[in-house]
């Protein structure tokens, strides 16, 4: 029978309030657990049924973690700022203007309403053997299915690639 | 009465208010669709039959204008025109909409979307937006044209043909003859073309693509 796609699976949802409850909640869970910022890379996984973690530790609700502050010797951006935010900050646009330009970059204002500029920099590679869930050297397995003479490698990186040659997918994260 | 009341006085009364006896004169296609709701309600079925001498189809014809730069291949629409040939104009705001908007389904084709199989497993690659990006409006010129000939169809009764996908073709077209124009007389003949397609197709003096090798 073929795998279901696009259909969300079952899992606990933990919403905690502090970084410290987050950081408990995810050594407790290992690799049973799953951070979730703005979900924009998330979702991918989940829907696809790639990935199956137990526990989603959804991060919006720590108020430490958003927000844009100055600090003695430039500014501070929180992991689970909005990449709209990041954009219309006026610190940023000002005396940063490349980031804003950069992140405004960024897919189509929707989601930048609610993907994070943590989740942006640190997103995972978005080759499509990769998030197909075929067993890559990303994933842990021991072969490329792009670097082929006949794999669909056209967005692929041709330089600076060691065995995985997907390419950062981030519009931020170069600058 | 409301509409539950009328359906439900009708189904009573059977024969042609329920679509159980229906005017001989009617096409066999709407012949069987009233067939399969009859009794179900109230059931009309207008005339339909009209005297029809071999078949009618409408045309666009769409042009494209586009700037390229050669040194970074990326190619910029700068003007867009469809002309529909569509029998008479009944709605001109929603035949602009039908025309346009499909013609940007036709220059996302040609700007983009692609359909992606691995040759080597069979297995479908591009399942995400995000691999098969749909075109929007910052891809298309600020001020796209469009106009009807309007003129009526002899065989329809109100001289309306219809249009519904003519402008994809067309969209897609205008913007690949466009490309061919601007780089060289080689035509691009298949569609999405992008940045690198161009300049390895400048630098080789004739279209770079890979030969179709799946048909979906």
């Amino acid at each position: 029978m073929a795998v279901i796609r696009d259909v969300m699976p079952a899992f606990e949802l933990a919403q905690p309030n502090s970084i410290a409850d987050a950081q408990q909640l995810l050594e407790q869970q290992g690799e049973n657990g799953w951070v979730l910022a703005g979900g924009m890379d998330s979702f991918d996984w989940l829907k696809d049924r790639i990935k199956r973690p137990k526990v989603v530790v959804d991060l919006s609700g720590i108020a430490e973690l958003k927000g844009v502050r100055t600090t003695a010797d430039g500014i501070e951006i929180g992991a689970m700022t909005t990449l709209t935010e990041v954009v219309q900050h006026p610190i940023v646009r000002e005396k940063y203007k490349l980031l804003a330009e950069s992140a405004e970059l960024v897919a189509s204002p929707q989601i930048r309403n609610q993907g994070t500029i943590g989740g942006n920099v640190s997103q995972d590679a978005r080759c499509w053997y990769y998030r197909a869930g075929w067993p890559c050297y990303r994933a842990g397995g021991n072969i490329c299915y792009a670097d082929t003479p006949e794999g669909r490698n056209r967005e692929h990186a041709i330089l600076h690639a060691d065995r995985c040659v997907a390419v950062n997918p981030s519009d931020s994260a170069p600058h | 009465m409301t509409l539950a009341q009328a359906a439900g006085y009708a189904i009573q009364l059977g024969g042609i208010y329920d679509g159980h006896e229906t005017s001989p004169d009617l096409h066999k296609l709407t012949k069987a669709s009233v067939a399969a709701l009859a009794g179900q309600g109230l059931v009309a079925a207008a005339k339909d039959n009209y005297p029809r001498d071999g078949l009618t189809f409408s045309y666009v014809a769409s042009f494209a204008e586009i700037e390229v730069d050669v040194e970074t291949g990326k190619y910029y629409i700068v003007d867009f025109l469809a002309y529909a040939d569509v029998g008479s104009v009944i709605h001109p705001r929603a035949l602009g909409g039908q025309v346009l908007g499909r013609s940007v389904l036709g220059i996302g084709h040609a700007i983009g979307q692609k359909w992606v199989y691995d040759p080597h497993y069979g297995a479908m690659l591009s399942t995400r937006f995000y691999q098969n990006k749909p075109p929007t409006i910052l891809d298309v010129p600020v001020d796209m044209q469009w106009g009807a000939l309007d003129i009526p169809d002899p065989e329809t009764p109100v001289g309306a043909r219809g249009v519904g996908e003519p402008p994809v073709g067309g969209g897609c077209a205008s913007i690949l003859n466009a490309l061919s124009d601007a780089l060289g007389d080689d035509i691009f003949q298949r569609a999405p073309v992008n940045a690198d397609t161009i300049l390895t197709s400048l630098e080789a003096g004739h279209p770079m693509q890979h030969p179709l090798m799946a048909h979906i």
